[in-house]
């Protein structure tokens, strides 16, 4: 599972276009499979679920699937059994006999994740997949895609949310002003344990200068959002001496975390910012 | 967090398995049942109102004035129904075309529907055929309510006939809702320019005018095909039928080489 992050812009909705041979490279070559993209589509078809979701609005949403189904190749037996089993793991039952527009953003998203899952492709492209999706049902769609790994399956998932992306992808690629910056290789210790700014809540009890303990132990500390405190990015051991330092002077430490995810902080070095 | 949901589709993936276009023609066919083919009806059903209509009131106003158009002249029959043959041909085509390629495009419907195993000059061919069998159908229903109306007369050209200009105005419809976004303008425009051509500059152009003439569709013939359509008597003019038929067949294979050859997103 291979994940695409990038700024606005980058380039990824781009990629993904030139990945289905919806438009062709001005330079270079692009092959899935050892075929042109249009040619490896057109026989092998792709799961795609597009940022912008474009029905027919005067669809219904069970004769929508039927017709991505049949034109997916399944079988009347097939098409009748899936189309059935992507309305029920999309939760879609009580929407079935609606039109498109009568769908909200979100069952709409649904929907257009339900057309392609139809068929059990050998690639998957998801470009902002929980775009418009309720904390719910964005925490289930990243059940449905956990179910959705196989051994001789790729699936792409370009995304803004970098938690997600962290959370499922197996490596994430990040581009920027349409070249590949790096691969940030999820499964590796590395990328888990990185020189990242450091967000820490203290209080203190009366007499102390929670405040002043934390600039005398952590020089650089500024003050960040909500009352706590960054600290500029250190090694552990330095960060255990001065906690320990610091609690050694009466103040109570309630939280020190990573300031941004370890994908975050390879994202903002990938894209200088 | 644990979840209802389950997930498992399946353990493997697919082989290559090609799209049922024929199975979905059906749906091609009933989209165009449900939207072009009544609008059709309504508007070339209203246009017949129109021209029938004052027709009608006239005779009536006459001292031996006919019970009901099955009373009127056959001469008379023939060339109502040979203009409203024209404007039927016209209208069915331009609502059953209009719009095939250049929606999808502008709308982004291109994008879930070619992520399928199917190419986009199979995919669009057969949308083309099954909105052809939809104009077939419909002319079928008005030409029945024509006869019910005049009395039954079997005219055996009438039905290849509208399938011929279905082919010539559809194939020009066809590449051009593949080339650009304004699809019924630039029909609408092609045609009134041919017909202006071939009226100011008549059969016996020359030069640059002969030129521009073959390369506009050839408007001037249609007269010859309404009329053998609508009559027992009229000779075949099968030039005019080659010419027309082949302009469009061109056309729509024009169409089909542009969807093959050029990406379906602007980038």
């Amino acid at each position: 599972m291979l994940g695409l992050a990038g700024p606005n812009g980058a380039g990824k909705s781009t990629l993904i276009s030139l990945m289905l041979g919806f438009i062709q490279p001005t330079d270079g070559e692009l092959r899935l499979d050892g075929l042109p993209p249009r040619q490896f589509v057109e026989r092998f078809g792709v799961g795609y679920l597009s940022e912008l979701i474009s029905m027919p609005p005067r669809w219904k949403l069970e004769h929508a699937l039927r017709r991505y189904g049949t034109l997916a190749g399944l079988s009347d037996e097939e098409l009748h059994s899936r189309v059935d089993l992507a309305i029920a793991t999309l939760g879609l039952e009580e929407h079935r006999g609606k039109q498109v527009r009568q769908l909200s953003k979100g069952n709409l998203q649904r929907l257009g994740l339900a057309q392609a899952l139809l068929r059990e492709d050998r690639i998957l492209i998801l470009d902002e997949p929980t775009h418009g999706l309720d904390p719910v049902w964005t925490q289930k769609f990243r059940d449905v895609v956990v179910g959705l790994r196989r051994p001789n399956r790729a699936i792409f998932i370009a995304s803004h949310n970098l938690d997600e992306l962290q959370r499922l992808c197996d490596r994430v690629a990040i581009i920027d002003h349409g070249k590949l910056q790096r691969v940030v290789d999820m499964r590796a210790p590395q990328s888990r344990v990185t020189l990242s700014p450091y967000s820490l809540s203290v209080s203190a009890p009366e007499g102390v200068d929670a405040g002043a303990e934390v600039r005398r132990t952590f020089p650089n500390a500024r003050v960040g959002e909500a009352g706590s405190w960054e600290i500029d990015p250190l090694p552990l051991p330095a960060l255990n001496e001065g906690l320990v330092a610091l609690i050694g002077r009466g103040v109570l430490v309630a939280s020190v975390t990573p300031a941004h995810t370890a994908l975050e902080q390879q994202f903002r070095e990938a894209v200088g910012q | 967090m644990s979840s209802t949901v389950d997930p498992t589709f399946s353990t493997t993936v697919a082989s290559s398995r090609p799209a049922r276009l024929g199975r979905y023609s059906l749906w091609m066919f009933r989209d165009y049942v449900l939207n072009q083919g009544p609008a059709t009806i309504l508007v070339v059903g209203l246009l017949a109102y129109v021209t029938i209509a004052p027709a009608k009131a006239m005779m009536q106003a006459s001292p031996r004035a006919p019970q009901g158009m099955h009373e009127w002249s056959p001469l008379m029959l023939a060339q109502m129904l040979r203009s409203l043959l024209g404007t039927f041909v016209f209208l069915a085509t331009l609502f059953a075309t209009n719009g095939l390629i250049s929606n999808d495009k502008k709308l982004g419907y291109y994008r879930f529907l070619f992520a399928k195993p199917v190419s986009a000059p199979t995919y669009y061919a057969t949308a083309f055929l099954a909105n052809g069998v939809g104009v077939m159908l419909v002319a079928g229903i008005l030409y029945t309510t024509w006869c019910v109306a005049t009395g039954w007369t079997w005219f055996p050209w009438l039905f290849p006939m509208i399938a011929l200009m279905y082919l010539a105005y559809g194939g020009i419809a066809f590449l051009l809702s593949a080339i650009t976004r304004f699809d019924w303008l630039s029909l609408v425009s092609v045609l009134f320019a041919a017909n202006i051509v071939w009226d100011l500059w008549g059969p016996d152009a020359t030069g640059w005018r002969w030129f521009v003439q073959r390369l506009l569709p050839p408007a001037n013939k249609t007269t010859a095909i309404y009329s053998f359509a609508t009559s027992h008597f009229a000779q075949a003019d099968w030039k005019a039928m080659v010419w027309l038929g082949g302009y469009g067949a061109l056309c729509f294979v024009l169409g089909l080489l542009w969807l093959r050859k050029r990406p379906l997103a602007a980038a």
